[in-house]
């Protein structure tokens, strides 16, 4: 689907994004130093025309706050998030009302995102109006009832308010409304979470019949492996705020390298195949208020069961696997890499 | 005190359980949500409830053990829960059953733990206000009951609040509230839809291996049968406000008989392979007041047929798998019978 040729439509270099966490402790001093929470720590991805990059990791991991950054919700601390080419933080005013249309955000919580005192033609023609202000009125509703119409949703409902469809519905409404202003980019924070498996079925075919349709370049945040390993072309692990492993999706599941990849492979129900005890690992995910991100090293050592020496002391960085054999698959872990290592006394793992 | 005899050797057993909710105005009837819900939990059992959301799966946990809305009655139906039917308690009596005979883990640990209380408050709350000990043996318990459920260092967990420990941990010291008295049964309220995969497999095996290994019954309940199907043993499908299948765990993703389950298992992302279109079950649940003598399904069942539309297909009953379906009912008589 994608080639090297390519210029990525969006690229993300060595973003960092922190956030003032209450002061340390419970202390009650105001003049306390302040904690910070790493929410991103210099995390590079790309994504190309056209593709369905899927970004997986626990809750806490900075997945959130990635997307937010994307949208420009957020500025980033350092580093820079690209689109065609151009700093989106540098934008002008003008420009990034131009940025704002062509990438677009479907929400996790479908009952929370629609305004309940809108209905759902309010929802889909007030992004219209507020890009295109020299529209007609009339045009833009029966755009929207186009638009409702091509995400299967029966327009006599247009009238309703968000609390009279059920969470499929509302769900498909939101989609709607990301895709009024035509947009290439969608941005997409758990859309199915919050969603039964029946419906959840309903919302990803609709999402990969609206990419064929037009050409939508998709970033989807998500927990769900079975649905990210069912629509991604790519898929990128995150943790503690950087990304682990980044390969395409038949290598990924096939052949996972990075240890948290695994469990997270091996964490995930499937119907036919009992769970094993393989992989897991210990622990939460690390707390990051308290002082610990001092810590050196990976910062899934106290939770890798591969852990040695040299992760205590050293962050691994992303490397290609196999640069001839497989070309897109970077993962950061010392195990992998050639660097002699000490204490070490697993079996390899393929 | 027992109202009744022990009639079997179910420790949970509802029988044609009907729940409606008072209806808004006076000349609007009262419909039914769970319309004749019965089935029977042993000693030991772990039993998964599965459906999608609105097909009451937690009206009925809920209706176990009546912690349900205040509009909600119990119309018509028994609960018999060792030996006593819960429907004819009061509230007095009912107190008696709720925390000690039958606990409960609810969905979203942040909103069941109180965010103003220590640990130590809210578990010692609930053994001291059943049990005659005194503060330190009670604290004891609670410290026992936290190592069960793996908590590290529970000394030093006590004496802090609910917003300081994780989510994962926040669930399973609800987990060890459940287990603090000792109950016979545990109702799990989809008690991991709120966690990462991570800890959701690790929640859902160290629920499922206390309950094994303390001879403790358990309700799972959940949307995802996936999650559900290897660590029960017996599970029931809903829809509807009826079950309208039953059976083995195994048998029943292996051999589903319900069209409606075949969807569930069909839609699944891993039963398709990549790039291709899900399965997906069309239209949806229909709402309780439009409900008539027709098969709730009916209306989504690509096999639907003249008698699904004029008639409600009835359960079979003592059967180890059974589906509340024409088709399977009819084209099968000699295993009716």
């Amino acid at each position: 689907m994608t080639t090297a040729l390519l210029k990525p439509l969006l690229s993300i270099e060595g973003l960092h994004k922190t956030y003032q966490a209450p002061n340390q402790g419970d202390s009650w001093w105001p003049m306390a130093r302040p904690n910070y929470i790493h929410a991103i720590d210099g995390l590079n991805l790309t994504v190309e025309q056209g593709e369905t990059l899927c970004v997986v990791g626990e809750s806490g991991c900075g997945k959130s706050t990635l997307a937010r950054l994307v949208m420009g919700l957020e500025k980033p601390d350092a580093g820079h998030i690209s689109y065609q080419g151009k700093v989106i933080s540098n934008l002008s005013q003008k420009a990034r009302m131009g940025y704002r249309r062509r990438i677009q955000m479907v929400f996790q919580d479908p009952y929370t995102a629609l305004n309940p005192r809108h209905t759902v033609l309010h929802a889909l023609v007030e992004p219209l109006l507020y890009h295109q202000s020299e529209l007609k009125r009339q045009h833009a509703i029966d755009l929207a009832m186009a638009q409702l119409l091509a995400v299967g949703i029966d327009p006599t409902l247009a009238q309703r308010f968000p609390h009279q469809l059920s969470g499929g519905q509302r769900q498909r409404v939101n989609i709607a409304r990301a895709l009024m202003v035509k947009p290439e980019f969608i941005v997409a924070d758990e859309p199915l979470s919050a969603l039964d498996v029946s419906i959840q079925a309903q919302i990803l075919n609709l999402l990969a019949q609206l990419q064929s349709q037009q050409q939508l370049t998709y970033l989807i945040f998500s927990h769900n492996l079975a649905a990210v390993e069912h629509m991604a072309d790519r898929v990128a692990v995150m943790y503690d705020g950087q990304v682990c492993e980044i390969a395409s999706r038949e290598q990924l599941f096939s052949q996972p390298k990075h240890p948290y990849t695994q469990a997270l492979l091996a964490a995930s129900p499937k119907i036919y195949t009992p769970p094993t005890k393989r992989h897991r690992l210990v622990g939460d995910v690390p707390n990051r208020i308290p002082l610990n991100h001092e810590q050196q090293g990976c910062s899934l050592q106290d939770r890798c069961p591969k852990a040695f020496e040299t992760c205590r002391h050293q962050a691994p960085q992303l490397t290609q696997v196999a640069a001839k054999q497989q070309p897109q698959h970077w993962v950061a872990c010392h195990d992998l890499n050639p660097t002699p290592k000490q204490g070490n006394n697993h079996d390899p793992e393929h | 005190m027992s109202l009744s005899p022990i009639q079997s050797q179910a420790l949970l057993k509802v029988s044609n359980l009907h729940v409606n909710f008072a209806s808004r105005w006076p000349q609007e009837p009262n419909v039914d949500v769970l319309r004749g819900v019965s089935f029977e939990l042993h000693r030991g059992e772990r039993l998964a409830l599965v459906g999608e959301s609105g097909a009451g799966k937690s009206l009925l946990a809920t209706s176990i053990i009546q912690l349900f809305d205040a509009s909600a009655r119990i119309r018509q139906g028994q609960v018999e829960f060792e030996g006593q039917d819960l429907a004819q308690l009061n509230s007095k009596q009912l107190r008696q059953v709720r925390g000690r005979r039958i606990g409960m883990v609810f969905q979203d640990p942040m909103t069941n733990l109180n965010p103003s209380l220590t640990l130590e408050q809210q578990l010692l709350q609930v053994i001291l206000s059943h049990r005659k000990i005194s503060r330190s043996e009670a604290r004891l318990v609670a410290l026992h009951k936290l190592r069960q459920v793996h908590i590290p260092a529970p000394e030093t967990r006590l004496r802090q609040y609910p917003h300081q420990i994780s989510a994962g941990q926040r669930q399973r010291v609800t987990i060890a509230m459940a287990l603090a008295l000792e109950p016979a049964l545990i109702i799990a309220d989809e008690p991991t839809s709120a966690l990462d995969v991570t800890m959701q497999a690790e929640i859902i095996s160290l629920l499922t291996h206390l309950c094994h290994s303390n001879g403790v019954a358990l309700l799972l309940i959940s949307h995802d049968l996936s999650l559900v199907a290897h660590a029960t043993d017996r599970c029931l499908i809903m829809y509807a406000g009826q079950i309208v299948e039953q059976g083995a765990t195994k048998n029943l993703i292996n051999d589903a008989q319900h069209p409606y389950t075949q969807g569930l298992i069909r839609a699944l992302p891993q039963m398709s392979s990549p790039g291709q279109l899900l399965y997906q079950i069309p239209g949806q649940m229909p709402l309780a007041q439009e409900l008539g003598h027709q098969c709730a399904f009916a209306n989504r069942c690509e096999h639907a047929f003249k008698a699904c539309w004029q008639q409600q297909p009835s359960m079979p009953i003592n059967q180890d798998h059974s589906a509340r379906c024409h088709l399977v009912n009819d084209a099968r008589p000699e295993e009716a019978s």
